[in-house]
């Protein structure tokens, strides 16, 4: 039986619902989720091994940099996160300054 | 602290984090690595670097735990030889020892077991350890199935018992210590190199340590580690 998913990774899957054809970086999830990298990483881990996050790297910008990995939600982890936000109670989710 | 220790002591810790991470996990490692790198403040850097060695080190656990060996088969293989080596010769050394018991005679016995209590507590003793004693090398065959064939204890009363094996031997030991010695013989002794806490390691702790370890790398139902860690 799959356990419902806690309520920090329905609340990455709300922030990546918002725009699911957006690329975002771990950076930004944390500030939009108040989540702490200590915690987000092990969930988009976990989406992505259910094939439920899309993951890719992006060049750097400034040279000496090393690419940034991006990450938005597949057609499996949209439909995944549509249902299971639809009986969640309302989330307060931290809003915090964006990088 | 001033900025830079902080940023160096985050890109340490980072480097850490990476380290605890198992081996299909590595381009997480660079991902987390990329976000310190942009991160323009030293003090959300450290904060980063040290979920970062948190997260690293929940996946290094949950790599451990659903029982598909994630752990280094070397690395088991020399726990388990730590673990189960020390009490299977002290076993043999108890069986077949010079004074083993398989060379106890009916008038060594009379000789030497039946003239006081103590001396026929000594004789329970070893024969209850020499009967608890076939665990070790059971747990070291074990053990070494597990890790060779990646084949599972499924027999409930043997993975029960080569947990409570030792546990009793080590409990019956201090007893009988305690018994023959006193309660002073308990205390830490500097001089003597195999000391009664020292047999206790080796003979109980380590071994109840491995076997715990090992029925939780072979557990008896697969487990749904996606479903179950999500």
């Amino acid at each position: 039986m799959t356990r419902r998913p806690s309520s920090q990774t329905r609340m990455l899957l709300a922030t990546l619902l918002e725009r699911p054809r957006a690329w975002r970086h771990g950076y930004e999830l944390t500030n939009v989720t108040g989540l702490k990298s200590g915690t987000l990483y092990p969930i988009l881990m976990r989406l992505s091994d259910r094939q439920l996050l899309d993951a890719k790297w992006q060049p750097a910008e400034v040279s000496g940099r090393p690419p940034r990995h991006l990450y938005r939600l597949t057609a499996e982890g949209v439909a995944y996160a549509r249902a299971e936000l639809t009986d969640a109670l309302p989330l307060a989710m931290p809003q915090r300054s964006r990088a | 602290m001033t900025a830079a220790p902080r940023r160096h002591l985050a890109a340490r810790l980072m480097r850490v984090a990476v380290a605890l991470l198992p081996q299909d996990r590595a381009a997480w490692g660079r991902a987390m690595r990329a976000e310190l790198d942009c991160l323009e403040q030293d003090s959300e850097a450290l904060t980063w670097a040290l979920g970062c060695v948190l997260a690293g080190a929940r996946e290094r656990v949950s790599a451990m735990l659903p029982g598909n060996l994630k752990i280094s088969r070397w690395v088991l293989c020399a726990e388990m030889l730590l673990c189960f080596v020390p009490p299977t010769l002290a076993w043999l050394d108890m069986l077949a020892g010079t004074s083993g018991v398989i060379r106890l005679s009916p008038a060594v016995i009379e000789r030497y077991f039946l003239n006081s209590p103590a001396d026929t507590l000594l004789l329970i003793s070893m024969l209850t350890g020499s009967i608890l004693g076939i665990l070790a090398p059971l747990s070291l065959i074990l053990a070494l199935r597990v890790i060779v064939l990646g084949r599972p204890l499924r027999i409930r009363w043997l993975r029960s018992a080569i947990v409570a094996g030792p546990a009793l031997a080590g409990l019956f030991g201090l007893v009988c210590q305690v018994a023959f010695n006193g309660v002073a013989s308990l205390g830490w002794q500097a001089d003597n190199a195999f000391d009664v806490w020292s047999g206790f390691l080796l003979l109980c702790a380590l071994p109840i340590f491995g076997a715990v370890h090992l029925l939780r790398l072979s557990p008896l139902q697969p487990h749904a580690r996606l479903a179950a860690s999500t």
